[in-house]
């Protein structure tokens, strides 16, 4: 059944491809007619007056021979481009049935009226042709292929939300912490890890103990961090210290706050790059609108109790 | 982390790259427009470029390329002046005049008209009664060179010895040559109806473009009679007995020289080649040519035609 309809769905994009190919062939066939007919034409009005048509007026018969040998001229001369001078006669004349492919041009001069008779034909298959609708059906299959594979992928990709919307609780993301390594992660890709700086790190640590403790604080930054804040952000530090990763002093997490938050929003945007719907969990709100030193705003993590933070390493 | 891993995850982004729906859609739209432009691109666009598919005239140079006279020849047959202006080029007393030759064939009665009227050639084969027409011996001074004979005209018939009588002519098909500078084929049968009191418009009569198209429509059975002169290889077809002679003596056609200049060298090396030339023809009428003007002996003198 797979195979059907991939084959249909190849058939199908071949026809649509080979349809657009065969217009634009035949639109520029067309064209490429139109003005060797225009020049053919051209030509013979130029030779008109040299030709010996016959002429009823004059009593003149013509000269059915040189006219024959004339055309016979020409049409070596266009040989190639399909298109053939059958006659030229004067309308007085003209009394051929024409074939199927056969048409005519009338050129209009100041006492009679030459009508020219022209066939064409064209045979549409060449190499080149062939060439190209081998390639189309070519394009058609690799493009079936990528339809096919896509599918696959999407369909995978909705399975595992879907997954996730059946079973929140066993398979909700958690963020993950590590301290040893000093590197944020989640857990639906825990090989993604983002490294982070020993301050942010701190500080984030510190915020995320902090806003679950405290959610109605409001964080401003025209106001000093809170004191208990500098405590948990020290605290995390000498755990840091503990683990070996620095031997510096603990640094003044009062300055450049909004440095640090910005490194603490840069390490979580690649984390939760894939499920942005978690990240106003993790994520220290950003000032939008009223500026960031708005007494309005808060850095606080105001739903951070409602998020899963795993901290390894504590 | 290891280039193979750096390598496998940009694998991997390309992969997932290509497997979204836009870029499927957009590959899509890549084809599309690749179809419609190999469509376009295939289609081969030569444009036809023409020669000069009418020629009327050919040149020549003479051995005397710096001198810039040209010696025009008109005659109505191509292959006459091509091989009339090859000789002429050939020829010393042309090479001392002239730098070189240019030879035109008419492709229409109006053409010769034109060229006789205007004195534009300086060699033309015309017949009598156009020169006399245009007066043009005395205007140009258009001297006769050499001649050919003169012959008779007659009506041909397939079936029965032609009458010339007004009851004869009132029922029959006929035959005639639609150029009127004819006189076999033109204008005498058209006199001869003209003194029997008939009304051309009265009778049925078919044109045709040359001696031969003529005798083509008699021995198909198009036309009853036809008014032409009569050659040899005519036995063939008809019989010799069903023809009836209109006017005897007519004027074969003449190659006159523009004699501006008593121009006697020129006038004899091309009275020497245009001998030479009539020997060559297949047709008996036209071997037998006569020449106008004593060469042999200084002065050159006017022998006349006789």
């Amino acid at each position: 059944m797979r195979k059907l309809v991939s084959s249909l769905g190849v058939f199908i994009l071949f026809i649509v491809f080979s349809v657009v190919f065969y217009i634009s062939t035949t639109h520029k066939q067309q064209q490429v007619n139109k003005l060797q007919i225009t020049q053919i034409e051209k030509q013979i009005a130029l030779d008109l007056p040299l030709l010996d048509l016959s002429n009823e007026l004059l009593k003149h018969s013509g000269n059915k021979a040189a006219l024959q040998h004339y055309i016979q001229t020409v049409n070596a001369q266009i040989q190639g481009t399909g298109i053939q001078v059958i006659s030229i006669v004067p309308k007085h004349e003209f009394n051929l049935s024409l074939k199927a492919d056969e048409f005519i041009r009338k050129l209009n001069s100041n006492n009679s009226v030459v009508i020219i008779v022209l066939s064409l034909k064209q045979a549409y298959f060449s190499a080149d042709v062939v060439t190209i609708y081998i390639l189309l059906f070519g394009i058609s299959v690799l493009l079936m292929f990528m339809m096919k594979q896509s599918i696959t992928y999407q369909k995978n990709k909705k399975l595992g939300t879907e997954q996730d919307s059946i079973a929140p609780e066993s398979k909700s993301l958690t963020l993950v912490i590590d301290l040893k390594s000093k590197t944020l992660s989640n857990s639906y890709y825990p090989e993604q890890q983002v490294a982070l700086a020993n301050k942010p790190l701190c500080f984030y640590l510190a915020l995320v103990e902090f806003c679950t403790n405290n959610p109605e604080v409001k964080l401003n930054h025209n106001k000093n961090v809170p004191e208990e804040l500098l405590e948990l952000a020290n605290k995390y530090f000498y755990r840091l210290v503990e683990l070996g990763h620095t031997i510096r002093k603990r640094p003044n997490f009062n300055n450049s706050l909004e440095k640090t938050l910005s490194e603490i929003r840069a390490a979580l945007d690649d984390v939760l790059n894939d499920c942005p719907e978690q990240k106003e969990l993790y994520y220290p709100p950003k000032a939008f609108g009223e500026g960031s030193r708005s007494r309005m705003h808060s850095y606080g993590l105001v739903n951070v109790s409602q998020g899963n933070i795993e901290i390894i390493g504590k | 982390m290891s280039y193979y891993s750096i390598l496998n995850r940009c694998f991997l982004n390309i992969k997932k790259l290509m497997l979204h729906k836009t870029a499927i859609v957009t590959f899509m739209f890549i084809a599309l427009l690749f179809s419609w432009f190999a469509g376009h691109i295939v289609v081969g666009e030569k444009e036809i470029v023409f020669p000069v598919m009418i020629k009327t005239s050919t040149t020549c140079q003479t051995t005397t390329t710096a001198n810039q006279n040209q010696l025009i020849v008109f005659t109505p047959s191509k292959y006459v002046a091509q091989l009339l202006t090859q000789n002429l080029c050939d020829d010393k007393v042309v090479a001392k005049q002239y730098g070189s030759v240019i030879g035109y064939w008419g492709y229409r009665t109006v053409d010769s008209l034109e060229f006789v009227g205007k004195g534009i050639a300086d060699l033309i084969l015309a017949k009598n009664n156009i020169m006399e027409a245009f007066r043009a011996e005395t205007t140009y001074n258009y001297q006769p060179v050499v001649g050919f004979s003169d012959y008779t005209a007659f009506f041909i018939s397939s079936k029965e010895k032609p009458l010339i009588t007004k009851q004869y002519f009132l029922d029959k098909r006929i035959g005639l040559l639609d150029y009127p500078t004819s006189r076999s084929g033109h204008i005498l049968p058209k006199q001869t109806f003209k003194q029997l009191g008939l009304n051309i418009a009265q009778l049925k009569i078919t044109y045709a473009s040359s001696h031969n198209e003529l005798r083509e429509l008699l021995a198909n059975g198009q036309v009853d009679l036809i008014a032409s002169f009569w050659r040899e290889n005519d036995s063939k077809r008809f019989s010799k007995n069903y023809i009836t002679p209109i006017s005897s003596n007519v004027a074969g056609t003449r190659w006159y020289l523009k004699m501006q200049h008593n121009n006697t060298d020129l006038l004899c090396a091309v009275q020497s080649h245009l001998l030479s030339m009539s020997k060559e023809q297949s047709f008996r009428y036209y071997q037998d040519v006569e020449p106008y003007w004593q060469c042999n002996n200084y002065p050159v003198t006017f022998i006349g035609e006789s």
